[in-house]
């Protein structure tokens, strides 16, 4: 699941958020990335205590308990709602960044097409075989990324960190705020079924935050040490445009690196916000399979992303003023309202005895014969929580 | 534009078929299944038709920003202004 987590940060982030802390915090967007994930680190604790309390649910089972049959499909809607347009927002600016950079000639369409069909058959395939394929491309994406880093090296300025703090810490809080908000790691509290150990989930989730967040501070770091804030802000893709300052004996192209980087972390984060939005979806309208859905929604998604927003600069407009104070909604308020109300209305016993027996347990049913709770794909006993029994 | 229509029905034809290849052949689905599918594939359907004919072209988006634009505006004007 840390793999999957360090995936799901770097899908967005590792590509726009460079940009974002430099136009907000100039040259200290670094501080900012650094403040934005212990941020991040923060709300873990806030899941946690959350799912503690409901070990065998997901949070649309959790906000159905605690808020109510009726109120809490109408939460769950929106809960999907957000994983949907979430989902759209990504295949939306994959599309942006291969028309823009990669093959401008290409329909942005195509590309919706094609990363739609892949992310519906990995979908289609469970949450089991999405983690396998992270951890098999963690270590390339790894190893990738330090040879960015490596590159790059010889091209730091440290001046370009100075002044610190010029501005005030308004400016690095706001970033840090932006940055923070476009993690959405909120999702991964619908794959908490999946969990093979799940009383590791903190531990898990905790690694994934730092090594992913590392990454991300890393990058932004990087951008403002080679380009300065003033280049930084200035390009809507960043790191890939640092990416393209490495030459490497003047043939290779190292920004495919930072491109191949990116469009696999992105794949596993459209692909978990799928998933994510499938399974909502699914327990909200009390259906069986989720993979009924994976058809109807990846052909109503086709149609949300070309029409979200009309180029890639109202996104960058959009995302963080607009979509900052969405997402702070879903992945801090709500969880932080269920918290309370769960304590108001059921006290130390969680969802009350009578409801907890009449919800029927969540993934799939007693004779389902993928169901085994404790696979372990790659055999690992070290105590890391491992995704397994995809959740039918 | 009608050559757009036609390519968006038989996708959607040939998407329930898929549908009914993978999912609804081997465990017949309930209805609470089918109906919800026909409704989203119905509804997608209609969607891309109007999209790419250009009849609705306003992004669902134009809520949410109606809904937190002033107070993403006070927060902005919050952090952004300092001193230079």
């Amino acid at each position: 699941m840390s793999i999957l987590v360090f995936h799901f940060m770097l899908g967005t982030s590792i590509l726009i958020a460079p940009s974002n802390m430099a136009f907000v915090a100039k040259q200290d967007g670094w501080l900012a990335s650094i403040l934005g994930i212990a941020l991040m680190m923060v709300t873990v604790f806030l899941y946690d205590s959350l799912m503690n309390r409901y070990p065998k649910k997901t949070l649309i089972e959790i906000i159905e308990i605690v808020l109510g049959k009726w109120i809490g499909k109408v939460i769950g809607l929106v809960m999907f709602g957000y994983l949907f347009l979430l989902t759209s927002f990504l295949v939306r600016v994959a599309g942006s960044f291969i028309t823009t950079q990669v093959m401008p000639e290409t329909p942005i369409e195509v590309v919706h097409i094609v990363l739609a069909i892949i992310v519906m058959i990995a979908v289609g395939y469970g949450i089991e075989t999405i983690a396998r394929a992270a951890e098999l491309l963690f270590m390339p994406v790894l190893f990738l990324f330090v040879l960015l880093v490596i590159f790059l090296m010889p091209d730091i300025h440290f001046d370009n960190l100075l002044p610190i703090m010029e501005r005030g810490p308004k400016p690095i809080a706001l970033a840090a705020f932006n940055l923070f908000t476009i993690q959405e790691v909120l999702v991964f509290l619908m794959l908490y079924t999946n969990l093979s150990k799940p009383n590791k989930f903190r531990r898990t989730m905790l690694a994934g935050v730092t090594i992913g967040g590392g990454a991300i501070i890393l990058t932004v770091t990087l951008c403002i040490l080679v380009l300065g804030s003033d280049l930084t802000e200035r390009n809507i893709f960043a790191s890939y445009s640092l990416a393209k300052k490495i030459s490497v004996a003047k043939f290779l192209r190292v920004d495919a690196f930072m491109a191949i980087i990116w469009l696999i972390a992105l794949f596993f984060k459209t692909a978990i916000s799928f998933y994510g939005a499938a399974v909502a979806l699914k327990q909200t309208l009390s259906l069986h399979r989720y993979k009924v859905l994976i058809l109807p929604l990846g052909f109503l998604m086709l149609w949300l992303s070309i029409i979200v927003y009309s180029s890639i600069v109202e996104f960058l407009n959009f995302t963080p003023a607009i979509w900052s104070l969405y997402s702070v909604c879903h992945v801090v308020l709500l969880p932080i309202l269920l918290i309370v109300i769960d304590r108001i209305r059921f006290g130390n016993t969680p969802g009350g005895k009578a409801k907890l027996q009449s919800v029927p347990p969540s993934g799939g049913t007693a004779a389902d014969p993928n169901r085994n709770a404790n696979a372990s794909p790659n055999g690992n006993g070290s105590g890391s929580a491992v995704i397994s029994a995809p959740n039918e | 534009m009608i050559s757009v229509i036609i390519w968006i029905c038989l996708t959607s034809i040939g998407l329930t078929f898929l549908q009914w290849l993978l999912l609804f052949r081997k465990r017949r689905g309930t209805i609470s299944e089918r109906v919800v599918f026909g409704v989203i594939m119905v509804a997608a359907t209609a969607l891309n038709i109007m999209l790419l004919n250009d009849w609705m072209t306003t992004s669902p988006l134009i809520v949410l920003r109606a809904i937190f634009g002033p107070a993403s505006q006070m927060l902005q004007h919050w952090g952004l202004v300092g001193k230079e």
